[in-house]
């Protein structure tokens, strides 16, 4: 029925379709002097069967990257610049009825908090068959029994066991792994091409985490589908992202393929993320943390946004007065790109303070 | 769920309880001689220690209390004392007046409130939002029969657009045959289209006066509970699924913000039994509230009385419907959770 890709081919950005490319992306809260800037010229293509993880702190920019793209900002914020091209339709320029039918068939979102993902007065059944009746085509037309059996392989599919029961339960009644489970056989009622989980773990205990992951990851490959998955734990990205980018002030700081970033970051930012991380294997070490706060976004921007917290650019003039372009990395393979005006870019991407 | 319904009952009876012995005593402590207000100011100091004697006046408080009640519930609820016909009697003949009132006014109220916090929350109207507040400022404000009295210098006295106060139908205009007794919904019976416009016409500028009030209260809540549900992440998953902002609000923001609103229906009621005293006796309406003002100022106990106790009932019977909605429509209610 579907078309089940594997192997390296549909995994390389390169030989891959875009799914997603989203160019010069910018979105601000609020208006006039106190307007936030959320997200920054913000570049991004994911191919088809293509996992992109997206790591930064809180107030990175990352969730409002993640509704940006399907237009679900809500009352304050908006998208000022850019395009969004979501299987060849430019979203921008879509009318909310439009945009609306590309959520349908094209986008599917996984919300953070999934306590609060369901309508707490619809049951399970209700709330299924609505996105089946949405996504799916022909789904408008499916008489019960049909419609029963429809919800029931779909929450199968996402590894719900007593699926006669739950169908008839409401929120409520449910635990946040079963909630998150649910939510995501919504996002996959359909044949979305691309799937954006927002932080879809964070609100469950870990054993939860990872069996939902899992689940997650598998749906995902067996319908080729890009992921856009959005999360703070770099963990996670590393276990099943194939790419990743570094956001942070709302730009995108650091990219590349996952595994490369992980073993070897080059920015100070994801230096500093990952040497946050402990190990069990690598015995002990100090964890090393980043100082300082994420910077306000309603500032400003005068020159590299991490340079107040950065250990090679902190108060270095070039990092005070100039942003820094993101820019390839040769030295560090193809697909790397990083934003710092102070790695050696010819030489492995060795940070040394080549400017000063 | 037997437990609930004998604790309601319980609470119930204690309220119409303490509604009848409050109206009973405020009334028996008034100065007026319901013996004289029957027999005349004519009448002689035996007639009226007979009369006395026959109504029961000269018995100890509590007896006079016991007999009412035990007359109340049999149906004998005293009489008229200038007519003689019984209260019952009346009250029955009015009450359909009163409650094709009190159903126009409530329709506005709910239809009037929820369109207005939908449109000024879902569609993000400034416009609708100023002018709903205000309006609900105003009528949340303002006494009713002061709005009513209003609403006839302008619409009746200045722009001659709607009748005067002449009661739920025009001079020469016949009551449609008796169905329902609501004269609008007769006439729709009866195909007397003419008869329909004219009691639509006299019922229009009474309903508002009477809901503007509720529509206050309603459009207030409503738009506060919308605004929170609007900012729920359900609402954004159900637009994740392919609904427009519209349809997710429609669909599944409203039921979820009508159900802070259930509560207010009761209190709701309780606001329409009492503007609808002074604004029926305003617009001259043949309803029950009318009968009451003649009755407090002519010192009739049995009407004032009846009017209390079944107001308690309404007040009662409409937090039970209320209450048991609520578990009708919020499965937490109906299922507790066990997680």
């Amino acid at each position: 029925m579907r078309v089940v890709t594997t192997g390296e081919v549909a995994r390389d950005p390169a030989h891959a379709e875009a799914v997603l490319v989203v160019k010069e992306l910018t979105v601000e809260y609020g208006e006039g002097v106190g307007a936030v800037v959320a997200v920054k010229d913000v570049n991004m293509t994911i191919g088809r069967g293509e996992k992109r993880g997206v790591v930064g702190e809180s107030g990175s920019g990352k969730t409002s990257l993640a509704r940006a793209i399907p237009g679900l900002l809500g009352r304050s914020g908006r998208v000022v610049g850019g395009s969004i091209v979501v299987a060849s339709t430019d979203l921008r320029a879509l009318s909310e009825r439009a945009s609306a039918q590309v959520r349908r068939t094209a986008v599917s979102v996984v919300f953070q908090d999934p306590l609060n993902a369901l309508d707490p007065v619809r049951s399970i059944y209700s709330q299924v068959a609505e996105a089946i009746r949405l996504r799916r085509p022909g789904g408008r037309h499916l008489r019960r029994p049909r419609m029963r059996s429809a919800i029931g392989a779909l929450l199968e599919e996402c590894e719900i066991a007593d699926v006669a029961r739950v169908m008839k339960q409401y929120p409520h009644e449910l635990s946040g792994g079963m909630r998150q489970r649910v939510a995501i056989g919504m996002a996959i009622a359909g044949d979305a091409t691309l799937i954006i989980a927002d932080e879809p773990t964070t609100a469950l205990d870990v054993v939860t985490q990872s069996e939902i992951l899992h689940m997650l990851d598998r749906v995902v490959s067996q319908r080729s589908a890009a992921l856009l998955f959005i999360t703070h734990n770099l963990a996670v990205v590393s276990e099943f992202c194939d790419t990743v980018s570094v956001m942070y002030g709302g730009r995108i700081v650091e990219e590349g393929s996952c595994r490369d970033v992980v073993r070897q970051p080059v920015h100070p930012y994801s230096r500093g993320l990952i040497g946050a991380i402990p190990t069990i294997a690598g015995g002990r070490r100090e964890l090393v943390g980043i100082p300082g706060d994420p910077p306000s976004l309603s500032d400003l921007e005068r020159g590299c946004r991490f340079e107040p917290r950065c250990y090679l650019g902190h108060g270095v003039q070039v990092c005070c007065a100039q942003v820094p372009g993101l820019d390839d990395v040769p030295a560090m393979g193809s697909s790397r790109s990083v934003r710092c005006h102070l790695i050696d870019r010819s030489s492995g991407g060795g940070l040394g303070p080549a400017a000063a | 769920m037997a437990h609930t319904i004998r604790a309601r009952l319980s609470g119930a009876i204690v309220t119409l309880f303490i509604a009848s012995v409050a109206v009973f005593v405020i009334l028996r402590m008034l100065p007026a001689d319901p013996a004289r207000l029957i027999l005349g100011p004519l009448a002689s100091a035996a007639a009226l220690q007979h009369e006395r004697a026959v109504l029961g006046l000269n018995q100890p408080l509590y007896v006079q209390y016991v007999d009412y009640v035990v007359g109340f519930v049999h149906g004998n609820w005293g009489f008229d004392y200038g007519t003689g016909a019984p209260v019952l009697k009346e009250v029955v003949t009015r009450l359909p007046a009163s409650l094709e009132l009190g159903f126009y006014a409530m329709l506005f109220a709910v239809i009037g409130a929820l369109a207005g916090a939908v449109a000024s929350v879902g569609a993000r109207s400034r416009v609708v939002d100023s002018v709903c507040r205000a309006v609900a400022f105003v009528g949340l404000g303002s006494p009713p029969f002061w709005i009513g009295l209003m609403a006839l210098v302008l619409f009746a006295e200045y722009l001659h657009v709607l009748p005067g106060p002449v009661g739920r139908l025009g001079v020469g205009v016949s009551a449609p045959p008796a169905t329902t007794h609501f004269y609008t919904w007769d006439a729709l019976i009866a195909g007397q289209w003419g008869t329909f416009a004219n009691a639509m016409e006299h019922i229009l500028l009474p309903a508002l006066t009477l809901g503007l009030a509720p529509f206050g209260y309603l459009f207030r809540l409503l738009r506060h509970s919308l605004r929170e549900v609007s900012d729920e992440d359900f609402l954004l998953v159900c637009q994740g699924k392919g609904l427009t902002r519209w349809q997710a609000l429609m669909r599944h923001g409203v039921p979820n913000a009508l159900l802070p609103a259930l509560t207010a229906l009761g209190l709701l009621v309780a606001q329409l039994v009492a503007g609808s005293v002074l604004v029926e006796a305003v617009f001259n309406w043949p309803g029950v509230g009318q009968l009451v003002v003649n009755s407090v100022l002519a010192r009739e106990y049995g009407v004032v009385e009846a009017f209390v106790i079944l107001s308690a009932l309404a007040f009662i019977a409409v937090n039970l419907i209320v209450d048991s909605l609520y578990v009708v429509i919020d499965p937490r209610l109906r299922r507790p959770s066990v997680i």
